[in-house]
């Protein structure tokens, strides 16, 4: 039975000692090295390009720009980026390619023997801009006087809207004791993945343009490649090497399509050398989107016995420059907003706004840390408000089974939310008074400066919340595997094929756990093909909390097939399965009436903290960390996940405070850009792991990554004003800020 | 491209090469150097030496010495800063210094780091020149010519500026004998555990048990150089150290420093955490029952 075994993952040795190959390990010696150019124009028209000099640098063997795109535009939702900003194009792309409307727009790919050859040959390249007037934010944007993508012809940068009108408005404010609100400025995040972008190109012995790249959804790749080289998809191979990380910052294009160019183009000349291209720190943080800053205002109503009667809320996401994902990213913000409640009443506005800042996009969570930031901060000071214990608040308004959520439809069977709040409060001690010390824990907080306890207040805060898992609103889900029996009489051995990507959270360890499980052989019969296009069907992408609830459907579905396939004699029995959940709606435009998600997955967390309320530094000394994961397939990768989601969390909401002004990022650097160091991460993270079926989970399983981050801000945010008295709408809470809403909170 | 990459085996070898190369500079752990040589954005702030000149081959860079028993102490510029805070008679002599090297970078960078680089890079957060200001400490600077000892104070001229002349090295840091009963801290504050000073500031005190007898306050990243903040120690000086007087030489100390406002951190909060620094520092050196440790 593999299923429960915390079985080390196969790929942790080779990981550990180095002899794992990420993409920027892949090169031969005789690889070729490109260079991405960016345009460093956050909003300027081009008026000339010139290479020549540039094709001139010894060692440059080639420069492709907008000339060389057959179609020159991509997107993971919508076309409307181009793969270079260029003045010549072939005519075929619906975006103009004339105007760069981010600093890290690619103006060029330049291919040389070396990377300094490619490096030289980029500097080398002139071009002369028109500067336009950069729209910086959602400020800016909003005022419509300068539009990101005037193409669109819509008059506004506002480009994408939702709506919630649920029940009677004025009917929720009449019944309310109590009315809470706030304006929320919620900021970016960077993924910082330990492995910035890298790739290799070639066309392989098929003849398949052939691109080894990190990423999160190998068939979504190979299409947006196929669309911009006017390939069909089969004539692209997107291969998955090992990956250091993604968390969402790999859903859409980096590399992909300037190397399948460029490999393409040499192939064309003869040349069947590959080609290499890997970005350095500055230029990943530069060149891949954030998770969306925005501005949230919202109200809040609840009777004197706490339970809510309105929720009203006004979102803005800032989009930046393309869309990338930031319509999908808004659909859940635009849920997690009104929060994990029983809401009578609810009129919710959500919008995303084009500027010429950096990207928002795909990051764990997916929208739900920002709108559940604010449903849960607006929880919080309603319980303070009521005088109400916040447990016992959440306690009174839970989702529960059968209860109809936001989109005024059923919420889908098995909604576990009061059984984790309960949990969460239970291991938290919740209902006992806080202990003034800091509990011991395996990692000593390691402030710089010795404590002084007379400065030094604790506190205490509780955050609940759900997060969809699988894909959201329509957008087509599906997951296939595919299982082959090899043996005579019995099973000797199990090929398992899956495209899902192992980005460092165990995906493919726990895929073989269920392969084993389905089939009924011990695991280490189980052998995996992995992330090649060309060996496996489409399983969607490694987001959503899905890929463990997708995949083990699929390989379910796959067992099955084999299954009956050996009964009939075939050797091999193959099993080719394509799983699809039920089917989720887009919104009804006027009232937001519709059926999102399939299912959900749910969390609630406990946070002490420790403030020196002169320096304004925080510990977090605790954090109880409560999910139902349905089924653990492998409980130390189930802990994996929550302690990285709260580290995640952690940087979030204290200390990673990305700068960017008039469209260009200030601190691209991990010595300016703080992420947090294992002297900063809570002192002690206590996992607290239910098993509650979901109905349609493989095994009973749910999704789980990237829950421990959507609650980790508003808790700790809650547990700073328990200590303070002081609620901060902003964040992160840097020492000088901190410091600064202290002294302006306190009577002069 | 890549710069030449120069060996020497003494000092005087070293000063020959720096005098004839231009441009040329002195690497020894190289945890600045490296960083800013690395290539970022193409045509974004890649700074290549055409030389570089390693001090790490130099036997008398490397050592630490104790002139005779007693007697000033000399920290060769290139001691790893680990060596320097392992060494007995630092630990015992200089606990200031020893906090800051505990506070500083992470553990690898504390093995390559040297105290001449740090000295040398000049940046206004350097760790290690606050407490080096407050016991006295001086550079010792050798040129083609001639060897001259200058107070770290003075040899810090300004961001990434010292008083080297062309072809000169830091080859050492001396620091006069201790006075016994005296004692010392360093407190800083980074925005998480491995980041920049956002302050810092080293204090030696030494008292009669209620009166402060001599006193020295340097402070970091709250000017353009590590600076004294003399108007704070003149008040305390000869004074007892009773919370009023305390507290108003904390408001001297944050009236004196003139720190910045960046991306790291607002100038008011710089001046505030000064003198949060300051009444901490002597509740510290003053606390019968605690007796000063490493901060860590």
């Amino acid at each position: 039975m593999s299923i429960g075994d915390p079985m080390i993952r196969p790929d942790a040795r080779a990981k550990v000692t180095g002899e794992a190959r990420y993409p920027d390990d892949l090169a031969p010696a005789d690889a070729l090295h490109a260079q991405v150019v960016f345009s460093n124009q956050p909003h300027a028209r081009m008026v000339s390009m010139d290479t020549t000099a540039a094709a001139a640098v010894p060692g440059v063997v080639m420069i492709l720009t907008s000339a060389d795109v057959p179609v020159n535009e991509y997107g993971l939702t919508m076309f409307d980026q181009p793969v270079f900003i260029g003045l010549e194009t072939t005519g075929r792309s619906r975006v103009p390619a004339d105007v760069s409307r981010w600093e890290a727009d690619h103006i060029a790919l330049v291919v040389a023997e070396s990377p300094e050859a490619a490096t030289a040959g980029a500097e080398a390249i002139e071009v002369e801009w028109e500067p336009l007037p950069v729209v910086a934010d959602i400020e800016a944007a909003l005022t419509d006087e300068v539009l990101v993508h005037p193409e669109h012809e819509s008059g506004s940068n506002s480009y994408y809207g939702l709506r919630i009108r649920k029940g009677d408005m004025a009917h929720g404010w009449e019944q309310a004791d109590v009315v809470v609100e706030g304006t929320y400025h919620l900021p970016h995040q960077e993924h910082a993945y330990l492995q910035p972008e890298a790739g290799m190109a070639y066309v392989d012995e098929q003849g398949r343009v052939t691109v080894e790249v990190p990423g999160q959804w190998a068939h979504e790749d190979q299409e947006q490649i196929a669309h911009a080289l006017d390939l069909p998809p089969e004539r692209v191979r997107v291969i998955y090497p090992e990956i250091g990380g993604a968390f969402g910052g790999r859903e859409d294009m980096s590399l992909q399509i300037v190397l399948a160019l460029a490999a393409r183009a040499l192939h064309e000349r003869g040349d069947s050398r590959p080609v290499t291209s890997r970005w350095s720190r500055e230029e990943s943080i530069v060149g891949h989107h954030k998770r969306h800053r925005g501005i949230i205002t919202a109200r809040l109503g609840a009777t004197r016995e706490g339970k809510i009667t309105a929720v009203e809320a006004r979102v803005h996401l800032d989009a930046g420059a393309y869309n990338y994902t930031s319509n999908k990213v808004l659909g859940n913000c635009h849920l997690a907003v009104a929060g994990a409640y029983e809401v009578p009443n609810a009129h919710i506005d959500s919008h995303a706004v084009y500027t010429n800042s950096t990207p928002g996009g795909a990051f764990r969570g997916f929208g739900g840390p920002q709108g559940g930031f604010v449903a849960e901060t607006q929880m919080n000071k309603l319980a303070e408000a009521l005088g109400m214990d916040p447990v016992e608040l959440r306690r009174r308004n839970a989702l529960r089974e059968g209860s109809i959520g936001i989109t005024q439809t059923p919420m889908p069977p098995g909604v576990t939310l009061p059984e984790v709040i309960e949990a969460c409060s239970e291991a938290a001690g919740m209902d006992q008074p806080l202990a003034p010390e800091a509990p011991d824990g395996p990692f000593t907080p390691f402030p710089t400066l010795p404590p002084e306890p007379i400065a030094v207040k604790r506190g205490r805060g509780f955050a609940a919340a759900f997060k969809n898992v699988g894909f959201s609103y329509g957008f087509p889900e599906r997951c296939e595997a595919e299982i082959r029996l090899h043996g005579d009489d019995r099973i000797e051995r199990v090929e398992l094929f899956h495209a899902g990507a192992e980005v460092g959270q165990g995906a493919h360890t726990v895929d073989l756990q269920m392969a084993a499980d389905a089939v009924g052989v011990p695991v280490e019969m189980v052998e995996g093909h992995f992330s090649d296009t060309a060996t496996s069907g489409d399983s969607g992408s490694a987001s959503a909390s899905r890929l463990t609830w997708m995949s083990g459907n699929s390989i379910l579905g796959a067992a099955e097939e084999a299954h009956k396939a050996w009964l009939e004699g075939d050797r091999p029995a193959v099993g080719h399965f394509r799983f699809v959940p039920p089917p989720t709606t887009t919104l009804d435009p006027e009232t937001g009436e519709g059926v999102p998600n399939f299912t959900y997955g749910y969390v609630a967390q406990a946070v002490e903290v420790s403030v020196d309320i002169e320096t304004g530094h925080i510990t977090v000394d605790r954090v109880v960390s409560t999910h139902d994961v349905g089924r653990a397939i492998n409980r130390a990768l189930v802990e994996g996940q929550i302690q990285g989601g709260v580290v995640q969390g952690q940087g979030y909401v204290l200390s990673e405070n990305l700068v960017v002004e008039n469209g260009h990022i200030l601190n691209p650097r991990l010595s300016g850009y703080l992420i947090p160091g294992i002297g900063d991460i809570p002192g002690r993270v206590d996992s607290v792991v239910l098993e509650l079926a979901d109905p349609l989970g493989p095994w009973g399983a749910r999704g789980m990554a990237e829950m421990p981050m959507i609650t980790y801000a508003p808790a700790v945010i809650a547990a700073v004003h328990d200590a303070t008295g002081v609620w901060f709408d902003e964040f992160p809470l840097t020492p000088s800020r901190v410091l600064a809403g202290l002294e302006e909170a306190a009577p002069h | 491209m890549s710069p030449r990459y120069h060996m020497p085996r003494s000092v005087s070898e070293a000063v020959e090469i720096l005098s004839s190369v231009p441009g040329a500079l002195p690497i020894a752990g190289g945890t600045d150097i490296m960083v800013r040589m690395r290539p970022g954005v193409p045509g974004g702030g890649q700074d290549v030496p055409p030389a570089l000149v390693s001090l790490r081959h130099i036997p008398e860079l490397a050592a630490i010495e104790e002139s005779d028993p007693g007697g000033a102490l000399r920290i060769g510029a290139a001691v790893p800063l680990r060596e320097v805070a392992d060494n007995p008679t630092v630990k015992a002599t200089l606990p200031a210094l020893v906090e800051a090297i505990e506070v500083f970078g992470s553990p690898q960078i504390r093995n390559v780091a040297t105290l001449g680089g740090n000295l040398g890079n000049a940046s206004p957060a350097a760790d290690s020149a606050p407490p080096l200001i407050a016991y006295g400490a001086r550079v010792e600077i050798t040129g083609p010519d001639s060897t001259r000892r200058v107070p770290v104070e003075e040899f810090l001229t300004g961001p990434g500026r010292t008083a080297l002349a062309p072809g000169e090295i830091v080859t050492a840091v001396t620091v006069g004998p201790r006075p016994t009963g005296e004692r010392s801290t360093y407190l800083r504050q980074g925005r998480v555990r491995m980041d920049v000073a956002l302050v810092g500031l080293a204090t030696r005190l030494a008292t009669d048990g209620v009166t402060c007898v001599d006193i020295r306050l340097a402070a970091g990243a709250v000017g353009p150089t590590p600076l004294r903040l003399t108007a704070a120690e003149s008040l305390l000086r000869g004074s007892r150290l009773d919370p009023d007087t305390v507290a108003r030489a904390a408001a001297r100390a944050e009236a004196e420093v003139s720190p910045i406002t960046d991306i790291r951190a607002s100038e008011g909060y710089r001046r505030h955490l000064i003198g949060v620094f300051l009444r901490r520092s002597i509740a510290r050196l003053t606390d019968p029952v605690s007796p000063q440790e490493g901060s860590s």
